[in-house]
């Protein structure tokens, strides 16, 4: 799986979140999740959770944390999967 | 330091809170009393609104970590209290939201505080308002200013005073220093 792909696949996921849809259109790695993209910070657990279920993967309890970007998501699963 | 936090629980998109949720967010040493709630739900929203606020009440450059911060909820005379290190505050929660509330100990007089109906698209600008408004009903001219970290703060009577929002799906609050 491409980080391309990744990041099409998270940007379905992330999507059900944003507010302003629009936002969306020119996604890109360094976009804040919370910041640029306006997501509710309540709503990173729900992607999260979003994500280990399409992906069938655990992600690190550190998480929310470390999901501060669309870029460091990306990461996050790509290395889930490259271990997996 | 003053912070503060909604939980909107009408909001259709957030999923059920469990056992799975709770590992994104626990510290080590979280601590809640017993007989605050059984429900693994209301009890995450209780820990979630209480390291926000208290993440907001730090004003630091850093990013929402919640198991980097320590909490413990207690309940007296069915108040529910939270403390973390020298900041301290309650939370509020019935069957519509969670509400924490917190300041540094060194505040001797409760923050003011309010809770809203949010019906703005611009929530941010719209709890900045309200702020003003409240301020207004008490004979106060305020004046919305950031700090040199770029959070806000509002003036009045010549001092600038701390305050912090926050806004989710239909609700929006905000806490401000007296």
């Amino acid at each position: 799986m491409t980080r391309e792909q990744i990041k099409d696949e998270l940007k379905g996921i992330i999507g059900d979140y944003v507010p302003e849809k629009e936002l969306l259109e020119s996604l890109s790695e360094e976009h804040e999740l919370i910041g640029d993209l306006k997501i509710n910070s309540a709503h990173i657990v729900d992607i999260v959770l979003d994500i280990e279920d399409k992906y069938d993967i655990m992600i690190e309890d550190e998480a929310i944390g470390k999901m501060g970007t669309v870029g460091e998501s990306i990461d996050i699963i790509f290395q889930k999967l490259d271990s997996k | 330091m003053i912070g503060i936090d909604v939980v909107d629980h009408s909001d259709p998109l957030l999923r059920p809170r469990n056992e799975r949720s709770f590992r994104l967010i626990s510290h080590p040493s979280d601590q809640h009393d017993a007989t605050i709630t059984t429900d693994l739900e209301n009890l995450f929203w209780l820990y979630w609104a209480a390291k926000e606020a208290i993440y907001k009440a730090n004003r630091l450059p850093i990013r929402f970590a919640p198991k980097q911060i320590p909490v413990s909820i207690t309940q007296k005379n069915g108040s529910i209290s939270i403390l973390s290190n020298d900041i301290q505050g309650f939370i509020d929660q019935n069957n519509r939201s969670t509400l924490c509330i917190c300041w540094n100990k060194a505040i001797s007089s409760t923050p003011w505080y309010q809770l809203f109906e949010s019906i703005e698209k611009d929530q941010s600008l719209e709890v900045r308002k309200q702020l003003i408004l409240f301020l207004m009903e008490k004979g106060i001219e305020g004046e919305m200013s950031k700090d040199w970290k770029g959070l806000p703060v509002v003036n009045y009577n010549g001092k600038a005073h701390l305050t912090t929002f926050t806004h989710h799906h239909k609700l929006a609050a905000f806490i401000c220093e007296q």
